[in-house]
């Protein structure tokens, strides 16, 4: 069989298993480990089936990922979020739209110690959206912002998304970090001045909060002190190559625990119940790894890699109108797909290609990033709007008006990443 | 990217009225509780080893010895640990497109079929991991420092995955009776 049609009924096959329901780990084993045996042989299939499983997760690197989570899940439960939303509201609250611009900073900040989109959106759903419905602020409004700030919790560092592209492509992990920040901002800013667009053509929509005194300002700034101190132990650690990834993460979980037991706001129930939730989840997510490499194994024995870039050369188009016919592709796979199994079974496929063109790997990596966020706010089925739908109990379908305006800040930030790529390697180049 | 993404808040899908419209997840008792504690006991470890690895080198130039493999073991260890409780708990990623437009009773039979399928997977992937193990104790091949045998740890992955395993019938037969009560409502 060509590659082509071993590729098409692998892909067509694991569709398949994931429309009935079957879990996507589970699916990309079986499609994997299924392709090989017929492929290649039997013996190959089981023999990677044993091996690979085995090799992936006694490994030193991938620590990176449950720490990480880790760290974000004790950031989440130890109220720190509240505490940063206070002082955006001190600062920004008495603007037209102010406290959901607030939104979209504190999120940013929460995003700075926490390397999840769910996370940052569920948190700040209980946080700021009593308060923004309190100042009578429109419901839409209000979610769209929440949904969107989410985002930015895998575009500024830490993110496990970065660090599974990292993984897979062996691309460095603190030049990943460095790239999201410079993009990270660009974003907070681009979603403060949709807030300002929408509350300009909408005034009633968000109603202008009470004006703090900047005595009370400054006693709230020295709340989040610590979060900027985890922050830079973090990013300095690694931009002055103290530490590799994998030692920020732990240092980085380390730092969020002393941090949340000196709040006093958790004890070691909760200490517990985060670090279980970690295992449960890391569980889940290297199970789709082992089945993204089982797959990406069938991908390599089959050639597919190479045949999909003799394809696209053999066209000679501009490199660029390919990048952009792949982030086509993943918008549209990620208004259905699950992103990061998305990420793990296309990667593979896509980066020599992207690479072969000549394209920066930390680059495609935050765009990439980008695209998963975009696929996050997405309707219909964008997972953030999925989360802060059912955290708040709205009905469904309320937000996706008003997120349209969000997505529209994401598709320029998008393009103006893919024409200046200099936004997301300007900070990483000056590392060393 | 449900679970993928280390959310701290579980979401809950709510109908109208505020009954839970979940398929059950599998009451694993003693055995859940157990397994929660060394998987979360093996995070909090993992934390400890690489703080002190690094403060070690950077303070005083001198890692924690053994450090390094503790994280590999504790690594294995405790992805497998996880792999029960998560599926007992129906915590495994899958895409639900249609979810919102089928019942409890369809979601309920897909799901049994889904389990049943997992199962048999799972079972594969724990009995090629145990050969592997048993090779790995063969060659004699022990971690640089520690001396632990690799194979011994890799057979101890296996174990977990072929309890995930059975988890995973148990699943399916959870799921089935919440199918046929939904007929019977």
């Amino acid at each position: 069989m060509t590659a082509w049609a071993v590729a098409l009924s692998a892909f067509g096959s694991l569709t398949l298993l994931l429309l009935i329901g079957v879990p996507v780990g589970f699916a990309m084993v079986l499609v994997g480990a299924g392709g090989i045996a017929l492929a290649i042989s039997p013996m190959a299939a089981l023999s990677l089936l044993g091996q690979i499983p085995v090799s992936n997760t006694m490994s030193y690197e991938l620590s990176v990922v449950p720490m990480f989570i880790l760290m974000g899940s004790f950031i989440a439960r130890s109220g720190i979020a509240a505490d940063l939303y206070a002082v955006c509201n001190a600062f920004v609250g008495h603007r037209r739209g102010g406290l959901a611009v607030a939104t979209v900073l504190a999120c940013g900040g929460f995003a700075a110690v926490c390397g999840s989109a769910i996370a940052t959106a569920a948190t700040f759903s209980k946080v700021a959206y009593p308060s923004m419905l309190r100042y009578g602020y429109h419901r839409g409004l209000a979610c769209a912002s929440i949904c969107a700030g989410g985002t930015l919790g895998i575009l500024i560092p830490p993110s496990v998304i970065m660090v599974i592209y990292g993984i897979m492509t062996g691309t460095d992990i603190a030049k990943l970090f460095m790239a999201g920040v410079v993009p990270g901002l660009l974003a907070v800013f681009l979603y403060a001045a949709t807030i300002r667009a929408i509350v300009w053509r909408r005034p009633a929509a968000g109603p202008a909060g009470e004006r703090a005194p900047w005595a009370e300002r400054l006693r709230l700034l020295g709340r989040v002190g610590p979060v900027v101190a985890l922050f830079a132990l973090i990013m300095g650690g690694l931009y002055f190559g103290v530490f590799t990834a994998t030692e920020a993460a732990g240092v980085g979980a380390f730092g969020a625990f002393v941090f949340s037991a000196l709040r006093r706001t958790m004890g070691w129930r909760e200490f517990m119940a985060c670090a279980a939730e970690t295992a449960r989840l890391s569980a889940a997510l290297f199970l789709i790894l082992i089945g993204a490499l089982l797959f990406s194994n069938l991908m390599n024995f089959t050639g597919l890699p190479r045949a999909l870039q003799g394809f696209v050369m053999s066209f000679g188009v501009e490199p660029y109108v390919v990048i952009a016919a792949i982030c086509a592709l993943y918008v549209v796979l990620g208004t259905f797909f699950e992103e990061l199994s998305m990420i793990l079974l296309t990667v593979p496929i896509f980066f020599p290609i992207v690479t072969g063109l000549g394209f920066d790997p930390v680059w495609f990596g935050i765009v990439i990033v980008m695209v998963v966020e975009l696929g996050l706010i997405s309707p219909p089925v964008g997972m953030n709007l999925f989360v802060v739908q059912s955290t708040l109990d709205l009905p469904a379908g309320l937000l996706f008006r008003w997120i349209i305006p969000f997505v529209a800040a994401d598709v320029v930030r998008l393009a103006l990443i893919v024409a200046f790529p200099a936004i997301v390697l300007w900070l990483p180049a000056l590392m060393r | 990217m449900s679970a993928a993404q280390g959310s701290a808040t579980r979401v809950e899908t709510k109908a109208e009225g505020g009954t839970p419209q979940r398929v059950p997840s599998v009451p694993l008792g003693r055995l859940g509780a157990v397994l929660e504690t060394i998987g979360a006991g093996m995070i909090l470890a993992m934390m400890v080893v690489t703080s002190i690895d690094v403060v070690g080198r950077y303070f005083f130039s001198k890692p924690l010895w053994g450090g390094f493999e503790m994280t590999e073991i504790l690594m294995g260890l405790v992805v497998f640990a996880g792999m029960p409780i998560a599926t007992a708990r129906r915590e495994h990623i899958s895409i639900d497109l249609f979810e919102a437009y089928l019942g409890l009773r369809t979601r309920s039979w897909q799901a049994s079929f889904g389990d049943l399928v997992c199962a048999l997977i799972a079972g594969a992937v724990a009995w090629r991991m145990w050969l592997r193990g048993q090779a790995l104790l063969d060659v004699g091949e022990t971690t640089m420092q520690l001396g632990v045998p690799r194979g011994l740890v890799a057979c101890t992955m296996a174990v977990l995955m072929a309890v995930a395993a059975c988890v995973f019938v148990a699943a399916a037969y959870v799921a089935l009776r919440a199918a046929r009560r939904g007929a019977q409502a």
